[in-house]
């Protein structure tokens, strides 16, 4: 789909130009971050099982980060300069918390949230930075919140490395209730543009409008009214209830009020292929923070601990599988030719995922926002995995790859280590050292604080912001 | 799935760690001796002269109805054949079950999309003809020419009632009646020309997206005390509805918790009991499905190696024999069910049921109508029970061959309940030189143990391996075989103990049939489905150890289990919550 931005248009029906009546405001404005003139975006871009960090890391920082095997396609992509490597950022204090669950699950939990897989599913607490974010610029027009999409499909039985399949398989979590992710590019598709009603005439759309929005005020009195009969566990699910039922009388709002800067685009293909399903996503993705149809997506490449088959990347590989070729254990790098083409195979494909980040990345950046800026250029993206190192499980020197400086407020073109030496072998023997190492709380404090939003600690693990990282 | 089929790398220096955890996990939950008893009686006639070791633990967090109760319940509720819940958010599953409300969640999306379903039933039920017997039912006078307040409130509180599963307070009734005057009043509606056709539908819309239909809603009288206090009769009438057949109660079930028999009379129960399991669907498709892990069945069939199995070369084959071997298990679950068989029968019994592609894949006599699932003989055949079923076999494997340890996971978890740790991290693979050419997946084992003495813990102390090993006459897709790559399998196990010898899947089931765990676990499982009750947080193993006691005593059949459920005091009370 070309952007024409001189054709920019209304989309919306007779329906999207009436004014609600004033909807209670999901939150105290005062507390969050005036609208931006320019959108301000965040994606948050993840794959299952790690990578190899020594063929990852770059050995030096700054500008003039030497390329390494596994981030190549990241290195010579014309993003570079708006892409920041991290390295000695961990979600390590997690990693020390006894857990039945396996290092999958493990890490995957607080993987948006800091909050360990250890507490309670539904524990309030357990909200993911998308959301704080979400729900930050929930009054700034676009009318929905946010959305997450996986290439394959999440489990909704049995137990997932050990714990409930929730914690390892959504990543995004407001108070306890975990949001939906959506797993084709149509359902996706759906969510951000389907609703409208093109035929209806304007009265029609008013009084329809009229209907769902005192069936929604009755919906929530009534929620409102079960309250106070209620155990504090049953008080919270009423709440969460009552909240998706603000939020959703916040979307109509915003529907209401929204424009659209694009057309909409055709709704995209039924596909099952893994590749065709992540193009057409990532097409998605790009449309969407275009025609600012949502400002805040998460995706998963690859599943929590995915065990994908990669025999097309791989001709005449004898181990193509994602999760087996992950363990191809450090302590058996010796000689061993069945270890030695697991990480073959495990390096290409961790080579191939950063290709699709850099492709993602470049889609981003190939549009141009209405400041004139790139879209990417207003955007942050969040790349890592749940593990740092596929047959280590480790919670530390986790792969961030970020990009997009926020409309300027974060930094960009630089590998930044918080350990001296760069730490490229860090998982080959023993544990992390370093009392420099920073977590990812105290990197989604400084992502907020990009957003405008203050707060003081992030999940379990986030106390301070990351100056290095902030403009 | 993933976690499963990383099983088979160990590595020793995580090992050690986990010795403890192994021999500690199976002691603390096999043994119901172990338990302080609080010597409170048992409740609803499950009693006799025992005593029940622990009292009721945990409660019951608020739930939703997930998306199956949902299309279930509109569709009896309204007699429509849409689904709606189809295009709902997926579910969130805890303890492995979807109906734990601890995890199944709210969001903007699931309201977005009860709003369109609520939106489009309503439509479907006002445009049915006049002389519908459902329209009849819901909408008995007209209230939509022109007002008329006592027929809209007739509407509201039958309606309601219906949809509640419970008689309608009169101040839900009441405000119900306000949405609909509010609507139908408003300036933009009172210019249509049927004005009350919009309060009409806002009205029925709440009831659809209130609270009593949208929850299993139980309601504590004193919220904020931990004292267990009895259901409604209503509200157990909808336990006992959902737990069976995963929707609201039927006309009969109402009228009983209405009277107060169902509570009242434990043959009015029983025959109720009957009368709901006289459908099996749900309870097979909904409760075995998740128990059995059939998600990891469709997971394995979408990257199985067509290379190493023709039989699955092409999707049509592959969707065609795996539908095959989930419909085999359920059928068979729900032979257990409805015979008064022994629930060890599940790992034992000498049948199955076989359609034509099956017993193609099993190397067995074809049924006469090879497309109907056929009850048949397993004697003389190396089947027994449940785990020669190709749901099992096929489900745990890898995508060029079966997993002999998940085997003895799965084993170990779903069927015992005494799940081993997660695999840990950087487990070498198995060294290349020390595996000689064309290993057995026992050599290949033995070279593992021997290279990584320490894992023994886990691998050989639980019995996982021997598990495993008893079923490698079967290779990843359930077929029958005696070679492996070449050499003759030996399915020979010694177990942990020392002096238990097993040769061979008829002799692990029989072992396994009589160690104690599998009822347990059985009733474990059905109560967390049944109930919704996230086990991990509390003493449930203890209690559904001494729900599988009195079972026993009652006999030990998979009805009698459910019997003992449902009139546990688990499933007749709740409790609130402490501050």
């Amino acid at each position: 789909m070309t952007f024409d931005p001189s054709r920019r248009r209304f989309f919306r029906n007779a329906a999207a130009t009436i004014s609600l009546p004033f909807l209670p405001s999901l939150m105290p404005r005062s507390a969050w971050a005036a609208c931006p003139p320019t959108p301000r975006r965040f994606l948050a871009f993840s794959y299952g099982v790690g990578t190899y960090i020594p063929d990852f890391t770059p050995p030096t920082t700054g500008p003039n980060w030497p390329s390494t095997m596994i981030l190549d396609p990241i290195a010579k992509s014309p993003q570079r300069s708006k892409v920041l490597i991290l390295t000695g950022i961990d979600d390590r204090k997690l990693g020390t918390v006894p857990s039945p669950a396996g290092g999958h699950a493990h890490g995957a939990a607080p993987f948006l949230t800091q909050v360990p897989v250890t507490y309670a599913i539904n524990d309030t607490r357990r909200s993911s930075v998308d959301q704080i974010i979400a729900r930050s610029i929930a009054t700034c027009g676009p009318p929905v919140l946010s959305l997450s999409l996986s290439v394959e499909r999440i489990r909704t039985s049995g137990s997932c490395d050990g714990a409930d399949c929730a914690l390892s398989d959504s990543m995004s979590w407001w108070q306890g209730a975990a949001q939906p992710t959506y797993t084709t590019a149509q359902a996706a598709w759906d969510q951000l543009y389907k609703g409208f009603e093109p035929g209806a005439s304007k009265v029609d759309a008013e009084r329809r409008l009229k209907l769902r929005t005192s069936v929604l005020d009755h919906v929530a009195g009534e929620l409102g009214t079960l309250k106070p009969k209620m155990s504090k566990s049953d008080r919270d699910k009423v709440d969460s209830a009552l909240t998706s039922v603000r939020e959703y009388e916040q979307k109509l709002q915003n529907l209401s009020k929204a424009k659209l800067s694009c057309t909409i685009p055709a709704r995209p293909a039924s596909v099952t292929d893994q590749r065709m399903s992540t193009e057409l996503m990532m097409e998605l993705i790009k449309v969407a923070f275009q025609c600012d149809a949502t400002r805040v997506m998460t995706f998963r490449l690859t599943r929590t601990g995915s065990n994908l088959d990669y025999r097309w990347l791989l001709p005449g590989a004898q181990y193509t599988l994602s999760h087996d070729v992950s363990h191809h254990s450090f302590r058996a790098r010796s000689p061993d030719p069945v270890a030695a083409a697991k990480l073959d195979s495990f390096k290409k494909i961790s080579q191939w995922k950063m290709s699709q980040l850099a492709a993602m990345i470049g889609k981003l950046d190939s549009v141009t926002d209405s400041d004139g800026k790139t879209i990417l250029d207003n955007t942050v993206v969040y790349s890592s995995s749940e593990i740092a190192c596929g047959s280590r499980h480790s919670h530390w020197d986790l792969p961030v790859v970020m990009a997009g400086s926020l409309g300027g407020k974060l930094v960009t073109g630089q590998h930044i280590s918080f350990v001296n030496p760069v730490p490229v072998a860090s998982h080959m023997d023993g544990n992390p050292t370093g009392a420099t190492r920073r977590t990812i709380g105290d990197l989604f404090l400084s992502v907020l604080r990009g957003f405008g939003v203050t707060q003081p600690t992030f999940g379990d693990t986030g106390t301070r912001p990351i100056n290095e990282i902030m403009t | 799935m993933f976690d499963g089929r990383g099983m088979s790398r160990f590595s020793s220096w995580s090992c050690v760690l986990l010795l403890a955890s192994c021999a500690g996990g199976i002691g603390a939950e096999q043994d119901p001796g172990g338990m302080g008893g609080t010597g409170v009686p048992g409740m609803g006639g499950t009693g006799g002269t025992k005593v029940m070791p622990v009292a009721v633990p945990g409660r019951l967090t608020l739930r939703r109805l997930n998306k199956d109760e949902y299309n279930n319940t509109v569709r009896d509720l309204l007699k429509t054949a849409k689904q709606p819940a189809n295009a709902f958010p997926e579910d969130q599953a805890g303890d492995g079950f979807d109906t734990v409300g601890e995890a199944l969640s709210f969001s903007a999306d699931l309201v977005a999309a009860l709003e369109v379903a609520a939106s489009d039933l309503v439509d479907e039920l006002v445009a049915r003809p006049p002389t519908d017997p459902v329209r009849m039912g819901f909408l008995p006078c007209d209230a939509v020419s022109a007002r008329n307040d006592a027929c809209a409130r007739q509407i509201i509180t039958g309606f309601a009632q219906r949809a509640f599963r419970r008689p309608v307070q009169p101040d839900e009734a009441t405000r119900l009646f306000a949405l609909w005057n509010k609507v139908a009043a408003a300036p933009e509606v009172v210019t249509a020309p049927q004005p009350q056709s919009f309060g009409l539908k806002a009205a029925l819309m709440g009831v659809l997206m209130a609270p009593p239909f949208l929850f299993h809603l139980e309601m504590d009288p004193n919220p904020n005390t931990a004292a267990l206090h009895p259901l409604t009769a209503f509200e157990f009438a909808s336990r006992l509805s959902y737990f069976l057949n995963a929707t609201m109660p039927d006309p009969a079930l109402y009228a009983e918790a209405e009277s107060g028999a169902l509570l009242r009379d434990p043959m009015v129960l029983k025959k109720r009991v009957d009368a709901l399991l006289g459908n099996l669907k749900t309870l097979s498709g909904n409760f075995a499905t998740q128990w059995l892990n059939f998600d990891d069945i469709d997971e394995l069939n979408g990257i199985l190696d067509p290379r190493v199995f023709p039989m699955f070369a092409t999707a049509a084959n592959r969707n065609a024999i795996t539908a095959g071997m989930k419909s085999e298990t359920l059928s068979f679950f729900s032979s257990l069910v409805t015979e008064a068989k022994p629930v060890e029968t599940f790992l034992t019994a000498d049948y199955t049921f076989l359609n034509g592609r099956l017993a193609t894949l099993y190397g067995m006599s074809a049924p006469a109508n090879p497309n109907a699932m056929t009850r048949t003989p397993t004697t003389g055949t190396p089947r027994v029970g449940f785990l020669t079923q190709g749901s099992f076999l096929f489900g745990t494997s890898d995508p060029s061959r079966g997993n002999t340890v998940r085997r003895g996971a799965f084993v170990l978890s779903r069927m015992m309940c005494t799940p081993p740790p997660p695999p840990p991290a950087d487990v070498p693979p198995l060294e290349a030189a020390k595996v000689p050419k064309n290993a057995t997946a026992r050599q290949r084992l033995a070279v593992h143990e021997n290279t990584a003495p320490d894992c023994r813990a886990c691998h050989l102390i639980t019995d996982m391996d021997a598990y495993g090993l008893s079923f490698e006459n079967f290779d990843g897709v359930g077929a029958y075989r005696t070679m492996e790559n070449g050499s003759p399998i030996d399915t020979a196990v010694t177990l942990a103990d020392g002096k238990t010898m097993l040769n061979g899947p008829r002799d692990l089931t029989t072992y396994l049939a009589q160690d104690g765990r599998f009822a347990p676990c059985v009733t474990r499982n059905l109560l967390t489905y049944g109930l919704g009750w996230k086990f991990s947080a509390d003493e449930g193993p203890a209690y559904a150890t001494w729900l599988a006691s009195l079972a026993r005593d009652r006999g030990n059949s998979m009805r009698s289990i459910l019997d003992v459920i449902i009139e546990s005091e688990a499933f007749r009370t709740r409790r609130g919550e402490a501050p």
